[in-house]
């Protein structure tokens, strides 16, 4: 019955790391949907470090090989994606109306001890913003 | 439920069986990517029963299937089957001109991409995406020079044509096989088309005047 055991939530201060395949960048700049998922994928900066993550990354994409590369990172502390998406619902009558909340579980799986998910999903709306502003901010990282 | 499968070659005629149940517009020469186009646009309403076939790789020749039911003919089902030349010479340069060089060059890239592209998650580029952002160009030859079109792949397949508008904001349009969607960051604007309301779709995005949406 372990399946349901509520998995830990993050807490606030982590900071969380989004890898950018190559499909996902272009001329400079990252896709707005880079976020737009379901139980987006994320990895915790505090249990696999950016070198270990990155190489976990590329570990992903190539083996065996997905025809992609791995082109940057975005990187975001838990509180300040769940307040950047509380800004938005306050923006979005839907989004508000459905007390849309989100939150970070861990989700370690056995070759990737610092998996975490963004639950319950980031909205086209939502990634299209986050990713704006991550990019204002310096928080998107494109690798050579 | 009968099952229709039709396979259709850029340089074969369709067969006398399949004329009948094809639409007038569509003519016998008109064969490969266009023939499917008219067909999925018009023929039957195919678009918004559209789902990809898990069973795609089964078939390595084809670059694309689409599944349909409820069409036209009563009671079938069918399978179209979209041959890897499927964007002819004459498509692929009108594509060309549509997205520029540059646009188009990373079109190909995009093309590379297999399942699991997106660390696991991540669909491959579905053809009919293509031949959905095909179909612009039946409205508009050109995308404006003065926007520089980004690509992208989402992760169910479709294709993301990105740009900034004349005021610095980010639009987004997404051809996926049945729908387009369009993201507008300085109207905070989201909406979804179907496929036949392209002219819709392009004026959301403020790629066309009102006046020939």
């Amino acid at each position: 019955m372990t399946e349901n055991v509520p998995r830990p939530r993050c807490n606030n201060e982590e900071d969380l790391i989004r890898a950018i395949p190559s499909p996902r960048y272009c001329n400079g700049r990252v896709s707005p949907d880079l976020f737009k998922s379901k139980a987006v994928s994320v990895n915790r900066l505090l249990i696999t470090d950016l070198k270990t993550s990155l190489e976990i990354f590329r570990s992903a994409l190539e083996k065996p090989a997905k025809g992609v590369s791995l082109s940057g990172y975005a990187t975001v502390q838990t509180g300040e994606l769940i307040k950047f998406v509380a800004d938005f619902v306050k923006t979005n009558s839907d989004l508000r109306k459905r007390g849309f909340t989100v939150w970070v579980e861990a989700a370690p799986t056995e070759s990737n001890q610092g998996h975490a998910e963004i639950m319950p999903n980031i909205t086209e709306a939502i990634s299209f913003n986050l990713v704006t502003y991550l990019e204002k901010e310096g928080k998107i990282v494109i690798l050579n | 439920m009968q099952t229709l499968e039709l396979v259709l070659e850029p340089t074969q005629d369709l067969k006398e069986d399949w004329q009948s149940v094809l639409s007038s517009d569509v003519q016998p020469q008109d064969v490969g990517a266009i023939q499917v186009r008219n067909f999925l646009d018009s023929s039957f309403n195919l678009n918004r029963n559209y789902r990809s076939l898990s069973s795609f790789n089964a078939y390595p020749q084809a670059i694309g299937i689409a599944q349909f039911s409820n069409c036209a003919i009563p009671s079938t089902s069918g399978i179209i089957f979209l041959k890897a030349s499927t964007l002819d010479d004459s498509s692929s340069e009108r594509l060309r001109l549509f997205l520029g060089q540059k646009a188009f060059d990373r079109l190909t890239e995009l093309k590379r991409a297999k399942a699991g592209w997106n660390l696991g998650e991540g669909q491959p580029l579905n053809p009919l995406s293509v031949v959905s952002c095909l179909n612009l160009t039946g409205i508009l030859s050109r995308f404006p020079s003065h926007f520089e079109v980004r690509l992208y792949l989402s992760e169910e397949g479709g294709l993301n044509l990105v740009w900034e508008n004349s005021r610095g904001f980010t639009v987004m349009l997404r051809c996926t096989p049945t729908s387009y969607l369009v993201l507008d960051q300085e109207t905070g604007s989201e909406q979804e088309f179907a496929s036949e309301d392209r002219e819709l779709a392009l004026f959301s995005a403020g790629l066309i005047s009102s006046s020939l949406a």
